[in-house]
């Protein structure tokens, strides 16, 4: 709100007139102040300002100074509204790029300057180059293009060779073949298509020695699995891996069939079948072995040779079987193993032979050429014409191993104990086709080795069906006899490396049905060797 | 004159340099006066503020609007700033030079004891610069209470109260200056 005393005061400073004498006669004539505290001396004071005489500019200072207005340029008019944005960028918009003028030459003394512009020029021009490289190799490893191809080329075949060396060394079979796993199968299959690559990329004139080279390294691998499929009639799917075989194998083939596969990589790293066997457990089998003996034959890791076991038995009908024709030479059918059942400590000092006595022990020596001796025996009852063969076991086994060193040894031991549980099965064969040939006749009490059937009696009838019931227990022991000595031979084996310093070790392995009284043997047998 | 000064306007707008040279007799002596009161009379300074104040309103011409201030106002409002800038750029000169003390003795006592305007400066420059900015355009320069609300940018109430305190600020000064006042 404003003042009364402030609001006539301003009403009269509008009243008083420009005139000192009239603002004079105005403050006498209406004194509109009186009793109002300083408004009258205000308004005095006021009167007394307006008689001051202003200040006065010089006339021909205003003349000059109209003059030069009148002549000066009007600069285009600025804006409304960002007056103060033109007015702060003006200094900005009349800036200048300032003229750069390159040195000469003579003063290119390096300086700082002139060394970070060489810098980018050299970073600018690397990276161009680079760029225009489409196949993004560095440049400066293209001045030696043209050996790279035959170095990588080299090196992908050495890749494969030693790839082929590490199979043969961990599975080479008699120097020929390579025994892998699929996964080895698979691996040297790559290896050789990437050398092949390798080999393509090289020049023209080189390739023929590189492929040269790689075709003389040795290729064929011989592994076992399933055979899990075919397609196409002609490419087998063996344990994971697709292998090209010949239509006519294929057909004799079956899915789920076990198989042994001889491959070779072939061209871009495809792999070939040359030989496809059937890994079941009757068509490998030695022409003279048991059938049963077959299985153990076929799927140990051995060469055949061909050679025949020899039937040192045949006049008691006590089986003797070799463990497989590689484990028993054909020229060395010597006896030399007395092995009674309880005989058993006495360690087999054959080599390279199949012994078997012709009492009522046969035994199986299997040696390797200069291995030290593991043999098999199967021990057959004390008594057997005893005529009571259903309380008698076929026979306990026992393996004798020597000091055995290497893997082939285990196997050869295996292989033994398979054979003697081959023989005892056909023991228990034997009996069976005994009674089936006498026709119900009675059996004597010589046992089924005897082979001896008489007939005539009257309780023959009874006698034979006793006989078959214990041909058929005999035969059913016989079996688990054969499982029970193969995983005893592998731990004894397995002992006997252990035990290399050893150099005569003898294991009995009772069978299951055994007496005690034969364990206790055993047990008797390596105290004295201790 | 008000419609006379819009018109002077209007037609220095259109780029007009007579118009614009009346309207510079109009206002310049004034305009001189004020910065002169402000500058404690220095002639020469006073000139040439009061060209530059000019040479300023000749270039924004243009962006003048009679609905906003009236041309008055707009010209003490560029006069004021101007000189604003010029006493922040030179410093403020609150004591009188000394040819200037000689001359106000001279004056003084040619003019016998009546109040001149060199006196008035020296009392000037003891009040505030708003109580002296309203007192030289109500009183000295016989601006409008509007004109001046519109030139100093305050409220007519504002520009009374200021006046007023301005008034008995000066009565003070020059009493106590002994100066004489008009009887």
């Amino acid at each position: 709100m404003i003042d009364p005393f402030d609001a006539a005061l301003s009403e009269f400073i509008d009243t008083l007139p420009q005139d000192a004498q009239a603002a004079q006669d105005l403050l006498d004539a209406s004194a509109p102040f009186t009793g109002q505290g300083d408004l009258p001396a205000l308004a005095e004071l006021t009167t007394v300002l307006r008689s001051v005489p202003p200040y006065e500019p010089r006339p021909e200072w205003v003349a000059a100074s109209k003059a030069r207005l009148m002549a000066a340029p009007l600069l285009p008019p600025e804006k409304r509204g960002f007056t103060w944005l033109g007015s702060m960028f003006l200094p900005l918009t009349h800036l200048s790029w300032p003229s750069f003028s390159l040195p000469q030459l003579p003063q290119l003394v390096p300086s700082p300057m002139f060394a970070r512009a060489a810098v980018a020029l050299g970073i600018v021009f690397t990276l161009a180059s680079v760029a225009r490289d489409n196949q993004g190799q560095n440049p400066i490893l293209q001045v030696t293009t043209s050996q790279a191809p035959v170095e990588n080329a080299e090196q992908a075949i050495s890749s494969a060779q030693q790839e082929m060396a590490r199979l043969a060394y961990q599975g080479q079979v008699a120097g020929v073949e390579v025994k892998g796993s699929p996964r080895d199968v698979v691996l040297l299959s790559k290896s050789f298509e990437l050398a092949e690559e390798a080999i393509d990329k090289a020049p023209p004139a080189e390739q023929p020695r590189l492929r040269s080279q790689l075709q003389s390294s040795i290729r064929a691998v011989r592994f076992d699995g399933l055979l899990e499929g075919i397609t196409n009639g002609s490419t087998l799917q063996v344990a994971g891996v697709a292998i090209q075989a010949d239509a006519a194998t294929a057909q004799q083939l079956r899915v789920g069939q076990a198989v042994s596969v001889l491959v070779t990589v072939g061209s871009g790293g495809k792999l070939l079948a040359v030989q496809v066997a059937p890994n079941d457990p009757a068509p490998s089998a030695a022409p003279s072995a048991p059938a049963s003996a077959a299985p153990a034959a076929s799927s140990l890791p051995l060469t055949t040779s061909g050679g025949t076991a020899p039937q040192t038995s045949s006049t008691n009908k006590d089986a003797v079987a070799a463990a497989s024709p590689a484990a028993v030479p054909a020229s060395s059918p010597q006896t030399s193993a007395p092995t009674r059942g309880r005989d058993a400590s006495e360690p087999v000092q054959t080599s390279s032979r199949v012994s078997s006595r012709s009492n009522n022990s046969p035994a199986v020596a299997v040696t390797a050429p200069t291995e030290p001796v593991i043999a098999a025996k199967v021990d057959k009852p004390d008594k057997p014409d005893k005529g009571d063969a259903s309380d008698q076991a076929p026979g306990s086994i026992s393996v004798v191993a020597g000091a055995a060193t290497s893997p082939p040894q285990a196997s050869a031991a295996a292989a033994a104990a398979q054979a003697a549980a081959a023989a005892a099965v056909q023991s228990a064969q034997d009996a069976a086709s005994a009674q089936t040939a006498a026709g119900g006749a009675q059996v004597s009490g010589s046992g089924p080795q005897s082979g001896g059937a008489q007939g005539g009696a009257a309780s023959a009838g009874s006698a034979g069906q006793a006989a078959l019931q214990a041909a058929a227990a005999a035969q059913s022991r016989a079996q688990q006899a054969q499982s029970a000595a193969a995983e005893r031979a592998s731990q004894a084996v397995a002992r006997t490396l252990q035990a290399r310093e050893m150099p005569q070790l003898s294991v009995s392995l009772p069978s299951p049905s055994s007496d005690k009284g034969k364990a206790k043997d055993a047990k008797d047998i390596i105290k004295s060797k201790k | 004159m008000v419609s006379d000064v819009q018109a002077l306007v209007q037609r220095a707008q259109a780029n007009d340099r007579a118009a614009f040279g009346e309207l510079y007799e109009l206002y310049c002596p004034k305009i001189y006066s004020y910065i002169a009161y402000h500058l404690n009379g220095r002639a020469e300074a006073a000139e040439d503020l009061t060209e530059e104040v000019f040479m300023k309103a000749l270039q924004n011409l243009g962006s003048f609007q009679f609905r906003d201030v009236p041309f008055s106002s707009w010209l003490y409002r560029i006069a004021h700033n101007h000189l604003i800038d010029h006493i922040r750029s030179t410093k403020k000169q609150q004591s009188v030079a000394l040819e200037d003390a000689e001359h106000l003795l001279f004056e003084k006592d040619r003019l016998d004891g009546r109040l001149d305007r060199h006196t008035l400066t020296a009392a000037l420059s003891k009040i505030t610069d708003d109580q002296r900015q309203i007192v030289l355009m109500r009183v000295v320069q016989g601006l409008s209470i509007t004109e001046t609300a519109k030139a100093v940018g305050k409220s007519e109430d504002s520009v009374k109260q200021l006046q007023s305190r301005g008034l008995k600020a000066l009565k003070r000064v020059l009493e106590a200056q002994g100066g004489a006042t008009a009887a």
